[in-house]
């Protein structure tokens, strides 16, 4: 299997981070050509593993790492990323790192566009040479044609769909002259099914051209299809390194989670079948939305008309920009809305957030990092914040109640408690929320929304972009909650399965309106046609697990 | 195509609304064409070069350039020495653009390290650094020259003996630069030289586009993290944008001075920098965004409603000090305008580019334009 | 920094330096006092025309009688007088004089000129007490009280 040398080799890496230990000797290797789907939860340490290969400011600044890093058969000790880049390592992040007022072109050569000669440059420094526009642009073009991929080099970036944003990453990383080793970093997570499709087969043309790839990803299916081996960290070790043929979703998402998968599906639909026959009939009808419309970019909802039942927990889906996530932003008044919704036989106010956190609503947010956190706060600022501005909780008043005064003890008791519950990783509850991890911050977005005890909650894309083992816990939170605060629930998912998991029953949007409302027990087809608009005579969609459509 | 209008107008509703206004003045205070032709192309030639000194700031993401006020202190430094020593005529010019140039640059260094520490509040910053300047100026100028710095010719100095007087005359140079061309179609006297120094300026800011420092420029003015991950030296950069800013309103404060014909020691540099912001901005440039075709729009609109609202004032209400109230009115308005614009928009794409983070890509696959 | 890119530096900046200079060698302005007053050289006396017509550096003749003094302000170190004699015996002289960069006021005797003195008495010093002495002493003394006449002389036109 060694016959060839690898390129790059991961010897022993370790990391701690003042005592918190993250990484335990991990070792794998790399050949050139090859493609590695580094898999994992989220804290298993693989943006930590990518950080040490990158020399970011933050592994130095705290204590460095163990063990050893090989490239290319030399012992490589990078000082900073510009080292990792000149050796021929490229790096395309989550974030996309691109000027947006710049074309292609621009981008792609950013801080190495071919220049003009000029005599000025002995005077005032290499700087002031013109830019060479026609070799840069043929440069530029070289790099996409590797891709295999159009893209308008003139274009900006801004006016870009997201998936050549995506493309015009790697092709910059592609225009290094000894570009060896490509990491991707979550790629496909804000790509179309078709163009995660494009961006794989790029991957796998530039694999045959002896370009290593180590690609990272929650979505297990590109990960068997793509790669030819898989790495599987947990709780900062390796645990498995194998060929991705002949595995399955299954096996790595077991490994991953360190649970048999089956075993716990079978434990949850047998506790489910019971718990559901016990509530079968459910009363009167809690929240009543009669023509709802809502002005939210993206996801307009045009005339929707809901009856939520008491304790129930009602899933929304739909495709994306179908309209589902207007609803409840539009309800809780994060978006401009019209219509009519009554709590308990009680009109609501629209467009007015304070008052809808009054009547004991509350929401979970897709955008938790915009919306849901206070990022530069601790957890337990952030858990207890809504609870103590709507509700008065966690205030002690003072001189006869002229003065609240914050009680920063019982708002450690509840982050405490809440990190038990949610088993959220972290420091402790001082810990700033935006140092958090996607699912860990999620987490304390649930936990926020608990503490105010709400009657009915919204939750918008629960689990979007953690990883599975959080998944299943936020799910079990809000089943439990459910169960046994009776909390109305209205969960607003792209995930079908994760719906049917969970609710009781499942509204499908379409083009802004309902198209129909089925029993979690319907079958995956029939929902399929629904979002897809009844009429139409397409065939349902594939909604196989990892896809958003 | 109705949102396409409206989009124009909402770009270009500080124009729009400034050339309604003017158009509205013009008839009521009955001043004619050829003397408002007359005065807007002398001030086209002594006020553009101090506005396109505003240029480069702005490319460089670091907004208004309150700071240029320094450069402009500069300016009047070099002319006192020269009018002191006795140079006259474009020697006595070129001198003294020579002797501010030193100064511009010190200053310029100081007040782009000074804005690098206070990114994101580069305006308020640049603000207060020209208060604080013009302390220091006034130590040089009212008691260090005369005294520590050699001042030869005593009738520039205060009665006291040392310090610079309060008015100095400019008469070595006067419109020297204006004259130097001469070239008088229909009765107008064109300054010709003067524009042909706006013109190698302009095309000086064109070809700097175009350079490596340009290009870096407009980078790190969209994005300093990404610049900075890319390797672009985004400190040093944007230091070096203000420095030319500091040297050109240095410049253009020499060819401002040089056609007033007069300095007012304490007072000149003062109001240039507001002035010049308002104008720009008038011309529609944003925070964020300028070009020269907004420098001659804005100091022409500017300059066109000083002109007329004195005596479109005193028509329209029997006071003629309506032009005085109303030029202070507007130069800080249209100011707080354009701020109050530009955190708006930033608000709004803010919460755009949230919105496409709810949808997932819209269904044409374009994200909500900025 | 290369030492090319220092040696350009240098250069440029010497430049600089050398350009600063030559600016404020031709830019110095100086006030000439046109002086037609008879003077006494080496114990000779010249004295001027009746009636002459001065100008200097190509600037509007100005008319002159025998003891007038008037004002041209002038800039560098060059100059040119062109002398027209109208009564008796008309002649036009021609001259080229330099007024050393340093001296801010000049008087320029034309008996002197008129009469092919030697030509360092042409040019000298103007100080205000000056008035009755010879121009022939030179008085380099700075600081001096000196009245230097004020520059917005609007008897003469300065633009060319």
């Amino acid at each position: 299997m060694d016959s060839v040398e690898p390129i790059l080799s991961l010897r022993g890496i370790g990391k701690a981070f003042y005592g918190n230990r993250v990484l335990t000797d991990v070792s794998f290797d790399v050949a050139p050509g090859e493609i590695i789907g580094l898999v994992g939860e989220n804290g298993a340490g693989k943006s930590t593993l990518m950080k040490i290969l990158f020399a970011m400011p933050v592994i130095g600044e705290t204590g460095g790492f163990e063990g050893s890093i090989v490239f290319n058969g030399k012992e490589v000790k990078f000082r900073n990323s510009f080292d990792a880049l000149d050796v021929g390592i490229g790096m395309v992040h989550q974030e996309f790192s691109l000027i947006p007022g710049f074309t292609t072109t621009e981008n792609i050569l950013l801080n190495r566009e071919s220049l003009h000669g000029s005599a000025l440059i002995d005077i005032f420094g290499p700087r002031i040479s013109t830019l060479d526009r026609l070799t840069m642009e043929s440069r530029a073009q070289k790099a996409i044609a590797k891709l295999g991929v159009t893209l308008d080099p003139k274009m900006l970036i801004r006016e870009m769909p997201v998936g050549h944003k995506q493309f015009t990453e790697i092709a910059r990383e592609l225009c290094r002259e000894n570009v060896k080793l490509i990491v991707l970093d979550e790629p496909t997570a804000v790509l179309t099914e078709s163009e995660a499709e494009v961006l794989l087969a790029t991957l796998r043309l530039l694999a045959a051209e002896g370009i290593a790839i180590i690609f990272i990803s929650h979505r297990l299916r590109e990960i068997v299809e793509l790669c030819d081996r898989v790495v599987v960290l947990r709780d900062g070790r390796k645990i498995e390194d194998f060929p991705a043929k002949g595995t399955s979703i299954k096996e790595i998402a077991s490994l991953m989670v360190g649970r048999s998968m089956e075993a716990q599906a079978q434990i949850d639909a047998a506790s489910e079948a019971r718990l559901r026959q016990d509530g079968a009939q459910q009363a009167e009808t809690i929240l009543a939305i009669e023509n709802l419309w809502v002005d939210m970019p993206g996801e307009t909802v045009r005339n929707v008309s809901l009856q939520v039942k008491q304790g129930e927990i009602l899933g929304i889906g739909g495709l994306a920009g179908q309209g589902k996530l207007g609803i409840p932003n539009g309800i809780m008044g994060l978006a401009p809305a019209g219509g009519s919704v009554t709590l308990r036989g009680k009109p609501v106010a629209l467009n007015a957030p304070r008052a809808v956190l009054e009547r004991n609503m509350a929401f979970v947010s897709e955008d938790r990092r915009g919306v849901g956190l206070l990022l530069d706060e601790g957890i337990d600022w952030n858990i207890a914040f809504t609870a103590m501005q709507v509700q008065d909780k966690f205030l002690k008043p003072l001189l006869g109640g002229l003065l609240q005064w914050r009680s920063d003890a019982a708002m450690a008791d509840l982050a405490a408690e809440y990190i038990k519950l949610l088993e959220i990783k972290c420091t402790g509850p001082g810990q700033r929320a935006g140092n958090l991890s996607g699912g860990n911050q999620q987490k304390v977005c649930l936990a926020k929304a608990f503490a105010l005890s709400p009657d009915v909650l919204f939750v918008s894309e629960p689990t979007r972009g953690i990883d599975i083992g959080a998944k299943h816990l936020v799910l079990d939170t809000l089943k439990k909650h459910n169960r046994e605060y009776g909390t109305t629930i209205i969960m607003v998912s792209s995930e079908l399965e994760e719906l049917r998991s969970v609710c009781d029953r499942i509204a499908i949007v379409y083009e802004g309106r309902i198209e129909g409302i089925l029993p979690h027990t319907a079958r995956v087809e029939e929902f399929g046609i629904l979002m897809a608009g009844a009429d139409r005579d397409e065939p349902p969609l594939s909604l196989a697990e990892g896809s958003e459509q | 195509m109705i949102s396409k209008l409206r989009l124009f107008l909402i770009e270009n509703a500080v124009v729009i609304l400034f050339v309604l206004l003017i158009a509205f003045a013009i008839p009521v205070s009955g001043l004619p064409a050829s003397f408002l032709l007359q005065e807007i192309l002398t001030r086209l030639g002594r006020n553009t070069f101090l506005v396109i000194a505003l240029l480069l700031p702005i490319m460089a993401g670091m907004g208004l350039n309150f700071g240029m006020v320094l450069g402009a202190m500069a300016g009047q430094i070099g002319l006192i020495f020269i009018t002191d020593w006795g140079v006259v005529g474009l020697p006595g010019l070129l001198l003294a653009m020579i002797i501010s140039l030193p100064i511009s640059v010190f200053l310029g260094w100081l007040c782009g390290s000074i804005m690098n520490l206070a990114k994101g509040r580069e305006m308020v910053t640049g603000f207060i650094l020209a208060f604080f300047m013009n302390g220091l100026y006034m130590m040089v100028v009212l008691y260090a020259m005369g005294s520590i710095i050699p001042v030869f010719n005593p009738e520039m100095l205060l009665s006291r003996g040392y310090g610079i007087r309060n008015v100095v005359g400019l008469d070595g140079v006067r419109q020297c630069l204006d004259n130097l061309i001469p070239l008088k179609i229909a009765g107008l006297n064109i300054p010709v030289f003067s524009f042909l120094i706006i013109a190698a300026v302009s095309w000086f800011i064109v070809w700097f586009r175009k350079t490596k420092l340009g290009q870096d420029m407009r980078a790190a003015g969209q994005d300093r993290a990404v610049s900075g991950a890319a390797g672009i030296p985004v400190e040093q950069t944007r230091i070096v944008a203000i420095i030319i800013s500091t040297v050109l309103a240095g410049i253009g404060q020499i060819i401002f001075l040089q056609n007033l014909g007069t300095i007012n020691t304490t007072s000149s540099h003062e109001q240039i920098g507001m002035f010049s912001i308002a104008a720009l901005l008038i011309g529609g440039a944003s925070v964020t965004k300028a070009s020269i075709p907004n420098v001659i729009v804005g100091v022409i609109l500017f300059h066109l409603l000083f002109l007329v609202s004195p005596m479109a004032g005193k028509n329209l209400i029997g006071s003629g000090m309506l032009g005085e109230y109303f030029r202070q009115f507007v130069s800080y308005g249209v100011i707080a305008l354009a701020l109050v614009l530009y955190e708006w928009k930033r608000a709004a794409q803010e919460h755009a580019s949230r919105a496409t983070l709810r949808g997932g890509a819209p269904a044409d696959g374009k994200e909500a334009a900025a | 920094m290369s030492s090319r890119s220092l040696i350009q530096r240098s250069a440029l900046l010497f430049a600089l330096l050398v350009l600063s200079a030559w600016l404020f060698y031709i830019g110095k302005a100086h006030t000439l006092l046109i002086d037609t007053n008879a003077v006494t050289l080496d114990g000779r006396e010249f004295k001027s025309a009746e009636a002459i017509t001065v100008s200097v550096d190509g600037k509007t003749p100005e008319d002159m009688g025998r003891a007038e003094r008037i004002l041209v302000s002038v800039s560098g170190q060059q100059h040119r007088i062109v002398i027209e004699v109208v009564s008796g015996g008309a002649r036009k002289v021609e001259k080229r004089f330099a007024v050393p960069t340093f001296m801010d006021s000049a008087l320029v005797s034309i008996p002197a000129i008129l009469g092919d003195a030697a030509p360092e008495h042409w040019v000298t010093k103007f100080t205000a007490a000056d008035r009755e002495d010879t121009p022939a002493e030179q008085m380099q003394h700075e600081g001096d009280a000196a009245l230097p006449t004020p520059p917005d002389a609007k008897s003469l036109p300065s633009k060319p």
